[in-house]
């Protein structure tokens, strides 16, 4: 990677953090602060063409897309993840807005993948995807952060699998993606309260199941 | 447990508060989201490595037009009209497709399509072109003859040019300003084009040159005078050997056509304009292709109009443009 200036690691340390000061998502969302000038700073290089730029943008958003994808039980997340981010740096020029405006719309974008996948799904034949296997881990990986994910993972699908379809895509925008009830609403074509009721009549569901199942840890 | 709550709960989460014990499991799997969705992030594809790479250039998708709707629209019909219209010049087109596109191609082009001869004549109606060579078919004997040979070189009769070159062809050129299809119909048989606007088709003369040869009516054209010698070579299909629409006594009885005749070239000269030269000069050259338009159809066609009664097409009106021969003409389809 070539060299990233101080503002661009800040930055990127900032993409993905989201809400850990305090607050609401809504205010955190809304939040502008120096971190912002270094997130713009990334933004505006990604559109010249700096690779690094460009690779920060990926490296900060590709995993939460992919998890995306694979808790979605969409077909190939992987490729998915790398459409999403070819049509973000296709539109880049286009984007204005802040850090956590950023992450909605390239989960906005991801979100309409993924309708696309569905349904070309629905003109294939069905197959069944594979487990979720944890690639092999490099010599230096944290095997034991590779099980603790492949475990969280699959706790969280088992879960998904409960939920109607419209519940898991609210819960996965609002929890995942750190979309707001109004950006949600947009981008699901839906009204503000029935997301809202979708979100609630979800985490009921999850509560419920939780429930059932006793205290899973 | 209201949506407020809800929603409050996973602002809370998001925040990294505990939601309380309202929502059991909330925190658990927004702890479980957090890992699942963490780690490395997956290699790129190729396209989006191409992308990183390029970056800074990415274009618009390759293979979106730019034109819009209308203009998509507009050039479909464009092309598809000219394509018609091309085919139907070209006379590739059936005589009942010809029919059926001809008022569209003369409606939104400034060309005229060709005349077909299975078409039937509406007897002069406007905005239809004529088909005088039926109307002096031999089956019709009595059909009405417009003009008298001897008529000829008077202006005011070029709807009878065909007599024109029978008589004195050289002299009418200057003396009529305005040559009329029709003529050709009458005196020079290869002319039988009669099609004054259009390119008459080889087909359009065939028709009913070859209906009307056995028919041939005791003062018909081929009792009367032999075919001129240019027109074997054109005879049976572009001009019909007999000249049937010549009536008894019309200008083949008084003598052979002018070899000079443009009708005589018929094939060779391509679609024999015999009627529609602009000076009137069927005898002094050969004829003039009616399309290719060169622009020439809707300018030189005026000229012509006047004397078929301002309907562009010729051969349906009689001498002077006055007694369209239509009641005969039907008569005279077999």
């Amino acid at each position: 990677m070539a060299a990233v200036p101080r503002q661009a690691v800040s930055g990127r340390r900032r993409i993905g953090r989201a809400a850990a000061e305090g607050g609401s998502a809504e205010v955190v969302g809304r939040r502008r602060g120096g971190s912002d000038q270094a997130f713009e700073a990334v933004v505006a290089a990604a559109r010249t063409g700096d690779a690094w730029a460009v690779e920060h943008l990926y490296s900060a958003l590709a995993p939460s897309v992919a998890g995306f994808f694979r808790l979605q039980r969409a077909p190939e997340p992987d490729d998915l993840t790398s459409e999403v981010f070819v049509g973000v740096l296709r539109n880049l020029r286009s984007f204005r807005g802040g850090e956590d405006d950023f992450r909605a719309w390239v989960f906005t974008i991801a979100y309409r993948r993924l309708s696309d996948a569905r349904r070309a799904a629905g003109r294939r034949p069905v197959v069944e995807p594979l487990e979720v296997a944890a690639d092999p881990p490099a010599p230096e990986a944290d095997v034991e952060a590779d099980v603790d994910r492949l475990l969280a993972t699959r706790r969280v699908r088992a879960l998904c699998a409960t939920l109607p379809a419209a519940q898991r895509d609210v819960l996965l925008l609002r929890l995942v993606g750190r979309m707001t009830v109004g950006e949600i609403a947009q981008v699901m074509g839906r009204s503000r309260g029935a997301v809202k009721a979708l979100q609630r009549r979800g985490l009921a569901a999850v509560a419920g199941s939780v429930d059932r199942a006793g205290v899973r840890r | 447990m209201s949506r407020r709550d809800a929603d409050a709960a996973v602002e809370a989460v998001l925040a990294g508060r505990d939601p309380g014990d309202r929502w059991p499991g909330l925190a658990a799997l927004a702890d479980d989201l957090r890992r699942a969705t963490g780690g490395p992030p997956p290699p790129p594809s190729p396209a989006l490595v191409a992308a990183m790479l390029g970056a800074g250039r990415v274009r618009p998708r390759a293979g979106r037009s730019r034109l819009g709707v209308v203009a998509r629209v507009a050039l479909g019909t464009a092309l598809a009209t000219s394509g018609v219209a091309a085919a139907g010049a070209a006379g590739m087109l059936p005589a009942a497709v010809v029919r059926a596109v001809r008022p569209i191609i003369e409606h939104v082009t400034p060309f005229e399509m060709p005349a077909s001869g299975a078409e039937p004549n509406p007897a002069g109606a406007p905005g239809t072109p004529a088909r005088p060579a039926p109307a002096r078919d031999p089956d019709h004997p009595a059909a009405p003859t417009p003009a008298p040979p001897t008529a000829a070189p008077v202006p005011a009769a070029p709807a009878e040019a065909g007599d024109v070159p029978a008589t004195a062809p050289p002299a009418s050129p200057a003396t009529r300003p305005t040559p009329v299809a029709g003529g050709n119909s009458h005196g020079t048989p290869p002319v039988a084009g009669g099609n004054s606007h259009g390119t008459p088709p080889a087909r359009s003369h065939g028709e009913p040159a070859t209906k009307a040869a056995p028919a041939t009516p005791p003062g018909g054209a081929k009792s009367q005078g032999p075919p001129p010698p240019s027109s074997p070579a054109g005879g049976a299909k572009s001009q019909g050997p007999p000249r049937p629409s010549s009536p008894p006594g019309g200008s083949m009885s008084q003598g052979p056509p002018p070899p000079s005749s443009p009708a005589g070239g018929a094939k060779s000269q391509g679609p024999p304009r015999p009627s529609w030269p602009p000076g009137g000069s069927m005898s002094q050259g050969p004829p003039r292709p009616s399309w290719p338009p060169a622009g020439s159809m809707s300018e030189s066609s005026p000229p012509a109009c006047p004397p078929h009664g301002g309907s562009g097409r010729a051969g349906a009106t009689g001498p002077g443009g006055t007694t369209p021969p239509s009641p005969p003409l039907r008569g005279a389809r077999p």
